[in-house]
């Protein structure tokens, strides 16, 4: 019996299937229904833009109006990445550039963005709308006036956290008196100041301009008039809080933060002065969210701001809001969601000693919604673990870093095992775990048994043995992404759990005890896997096939082996003579 | 706990290749090592023969972070609850704590800039090598085209290759961006960028901060000192360039 729908009916169901999860479910069911799902999907999610070539994913998906792609492996975040690894735009931007000049979106994470790509962004999408960069790197300044001056419908253009040649503030002039759909700006990862009267007249012929983001140039003087110009601002990221400005001019700006009738999210606030810190008590009642971890207040101060945001539902700090402050926290943001706790000092031995493990325990009992966590802390305890474990069942995130290497239970000296053991016991939704302190094989037992929804972990200076990977990987049923960093485990584990790794994302190992030869040989059996040794001192292929290498990062892939590798990254691919048949075997 | 593989089928690994002596001692004994003394055998064995329980091998190459790290890995002869006393905490490690470049160091109230300046060094202090071998790159803008150029001034030997080149860089740049104005104009070369003849001038910002007109001084002397170019339109030159001043004009359709 032939049950088949029309293809215009299953179109029409579709277009409420928004979710890539449920997308990529439903392609599965028949070939009619991937058929349909393929030309209609407007928004696709690369998240390793080596998994697969661009030409496939433009081939499959003719209809994309929107991709998102991450390129590097997140330790690139923390420079363990070395420059010229990869994670290149512009193949992206030429195939789409070519074959769908109707996309309207790009959104990429951790990856190398040129100049040049920029003007093949601007010159081949005619009704591009958005570009949001985030921990992105390789471009100037001049990119983006390239965006700027060419891109005439654009409704974003979001620079998060990149790392971007500056060459001065021009690029902003060059957005044409005739663009007036812009909807979110964020240039706050910038250096150089831009031309203010260009900046007010952009403001104020963008009706629509619900995000803006200043840098730290834009002084607390130039705020106002911006204020004035965008009340209707939903998310704010202020420039630099820290001139010195007359009572008139005070209270002109608190007169503007007080129209800001909109407002929902606050950052930036670069150096603010404690003195101006009553001027944000007016936006405070209406924010769920505020990023005060670059603002190097004390605690007393940040009591007062926090105090008054009892609709906050994310909050980002530094740890000089010591656990008083986090009382605080945790008596007034009863609808925290997400704590993220930075440390402010550079160095281990510089962290705040005022902010222990109990700040968070505090806020861990008193806030019922409490799902993500990232805290730095300079110690922790088991004790203190299983309290939170206990008090907050529903953590989808918890990233404890403690920030001294190998340090034990600070109370017992014991590792701290039984404090993870707990948390992924209780918490049985747990997403995103990082580990941190003095852990042996059994903390790795605990999670291989108990974390069943994992599906990332970062690992660093923990276990004993080979007992530890080998537990994570037989036992993580979801794992997706791992993350491993100066632990001891060797080549066993990972070649006993071969299989493993083509059900996961992507594999990480650094200062780890892996065997050039066991990578070798896992190229070898496993060919959807790319196993790319990263050796910058060039050892391990001179060397014996017993010597350990420096970094591995092995992923799953349709794409074969990346025809963009610098020399310092080996594949198998690059040495297809060198067999394994003089290892041991069997 | 003898059934190491979760799903009851042995998926296709690698286990053969491990040998049988190693794969049964997985979950014996805590403190026994996984390492049987056939192991010694091996291949793949790492570290010096005659270790005992901790498996954690080896003196690792040098340049590992492992090494920074001093006696954390070295085979212990205690067992594992003790182990806390053999660790000891690292020197400075690279990428430790995972905190991100732009956050380090905003409560000393130094001036570093968030993030978007790379540092010359990078963490390990090694001086990080310049984004191009060898060649001496300026940059290199014109009056009406957004985007930059770089020019390597080590391939060139004289002002005349400098005026080709860019020419040859920002002729099609230049006609793109006009296309608006006139339909079917044909790609006019840039000339007389040295002489005052052309409707474009060369220019360039000397070490000092100054802007100078390009072709004044032995070549050699130009390439010592130069710092970026820019060509600007003639008609602008003296409200442009002052001797000894640096005012910057914006130059803008």
């Amino acid at each position: 019996m032939d049950l088949r729908l029309p293809s215009k009916v299953l179109e029409h169901i579709f277009s409420f299937v928004d979710s890539n999860e449920d997308r990529n479910s439903v392609s599965l069911v028949c070939k009619s229904w991937f058929e349909t799902e393929r030309l209609t999907r407007k928004r696709v999610f690369v998240r390793n833009c080596y998994a697969v070539t661009p030409a496939a994913v433009a081939r499959r998906f003719p209809g994309m109006r929107s991709l998102t792609l991450k390129g590097k492996p997140h330790f690139a975040d923390y420079n363990l990445v070395p420059d010229g690894w990869g994670g290149y735009a512009w193949p992206w931007v030429e195939a789409m550039g070519e074959k769908y000049p109707a996309l309207e979106e790009l959104r990429l994470k951790r990856m190398v963005v040129t100049d040049e790509c920029l003007e093949k962004i601007a010159a081949s999408f005619k009704e591009f709308k958005a570009l949001v960069l985030t921990s992105c790197e390789g471009f100037s300044t001049d990119g983006l006036a390239a965006i700027a001056v060419a891109c005439s419908n654009l409704r974003e253009l979001e620079l998060r956290e990149c790392i971007v040649e500056d060459l001065g503030g021009d690029w902003l002039s060059y957005f044409p008196e005739t663009l007036t759909s812009l909807v979110s700006l964020d240039f706050s990862c910038l250096d150089s100041a831009v031309k203010l009267s260009d900046l007010e007249r952009l403001v104020s012929r963008s009706p629509h301009l619900k995000s803006l983001k200043l840098n730290r140039a834009v002084s607390l003087d130039a705020l106002g008039n911006l204020l004035r110009l965008a009340p209707q601002l939903v998310e704010l990221g202020t420039g630099s809080f820290s001139d010195k400005l007359n009572q008139e001019a005070v209270s002109k700006l608190s007169q503007a933060f007080s129209e800001l009738k909109e407002l929902k999210s606050l950052s930036g606030l670069w150096d603010v002065l404690p003195e101006y810190i009553p001027l944000l008590y007016s936006v405070c009642p209406g924010l769920t969210s505020l990023n005060l971890s670059y603002a190097t207040v004390q605690m007393p101060d940040l009591v007062e701001l926090l105090s008054r945001c009892s609709k906050l539902e994310k909050l980002w700090v530094m740890d000089l809001i010591e656990d008083k402050g986090l009382e605080a926290v945790a008596s007034s943001c009863k609808e925290l969601r997400e704590l993220r706790v930075f440390p402010s000092g550079a160095d281990v031995d510089e962290t705040n000693v005022a902010m222990t493990e109990q700040g968070l325990v505090t806020v861990s009992e008193a806030c019922p919604n409490l799902e993500s966590v990232l805290y730095f802390c300079a110690q922790f305890t088991n004790a203190a673990m299983v309290t939170i474990a206990k008090n907050r069942p529903n953590l989808k995130c918890f990233r404890l870093c403690v920030m001294e290497p190998f340090a034990p239970d600070h109370k017992t000296q014991q590792p701290l095992d039984e404090g993870f053991k707990a948390i992924v016991e209780s918490c049985k939704d747990l997403q995103r775990l990082s580990v941190s302190g003095l852990l042996t094989d059994k903390a790795f037992e605990y999670i291989g048994t108990h974390g069943k929804k994992l599906r990332m972990l970062s690992i660093a200076f923990a276990g004993d043995s080979d007992l530890m990977l080998h537990h994570l990987l037989s036992g993580c049923e979801s794992l997706n992404k791992l993350e491993i960093r100066d632990c001891p485990f060797g080549d066993t584990a990972l070649l006993e759990n071969a299989a493993k790794l083509e059900t996961m994302r992507s594999l990480w190992m650094s200062s780890c005890c892996v065997s050039f030869g066991a990578c070798k040989l896992l190229s070898q059996k496993m060919p959807k896997l790319n196993v790319e040794v990263i050796d910058e001192q060039h050892l391990t292929e001179t060397g014996p096939d017993s010597s350990p290498v420096e970094k591995i990062y092995i992923y799953r892939t349709l794409a074969g082996p990346r025809v963009d590798m610098p020399e310092f990254v080996w594949t198998i691919h690059k040495n297809p003579e060198i067999g394994v048949s003089h290892l041991a075997i069997e | 706990m003898e059934d190491y593989s979760r799903n009851g089928e042995i998926s296709p690994q690698l286990l053969h290749l491990i040998p049988q002596g190693r794969r049964r001692n997985w979950f014996q004994n805590d403190q026994a090592s996984v390492y049987s003394t056939e192991d010694k055998k091996l291949e793949l064995k790492l570290g010096p023969p005659g270790e005992e329980d901790q498996h954690i091998k080896k003196e690792p190459k040098d340049k590992s972070i492992l090494s920074l790290a001093g006696n954390h890995f070295s085979p212990s002869s205690t067992t594992n609850k003790t182990t806390s006393q053999k660790r000891t905490a690292p020197g400075p490690v690279v990428g430790w704590p995972p905190v991100r470049s732009f956050r380090k160091n905003l409560a000393n109230g130094s001036s570093s800039k968030l993030g978007n300046q790379k540092s010359d060094e990078d963490d390990n202090g090694r001086a990080k090598e310049p984004k191009r071998q060898g060649g001496m790159f300026v940059k290199i803008n014109m009056y009406g085209v957004p985007i930059g150029r770089k020019v390597d001034l080590s391939s060139h030997n004289s002002y005349d290759q400098l005026s080709f080149t860019v020419d040859k860089l920002f002729r099609g740049l230049l006609s793109a961006q006009r296309e608006s104005l006139s339909f079917g104009e044909e790609e006019k070369p840039i000339t007389g960028l040295l002489d005052g003849n052309g409707e474009y001038t060369l220019t360039y910002e000397d070490n000092e901060g100054d802007k100078m007109l390009v072709g004044d001084v032995p070549w050699h002397m130009f390439v010592a000192s130069v710092k970026r170019l820019r060509v600007i339109k003639t008609s602008e030159i003296s409200s442009a360039l002052t001797y000894g001043n640096c005012k910057q004009k914006k130059m803008r359709s």
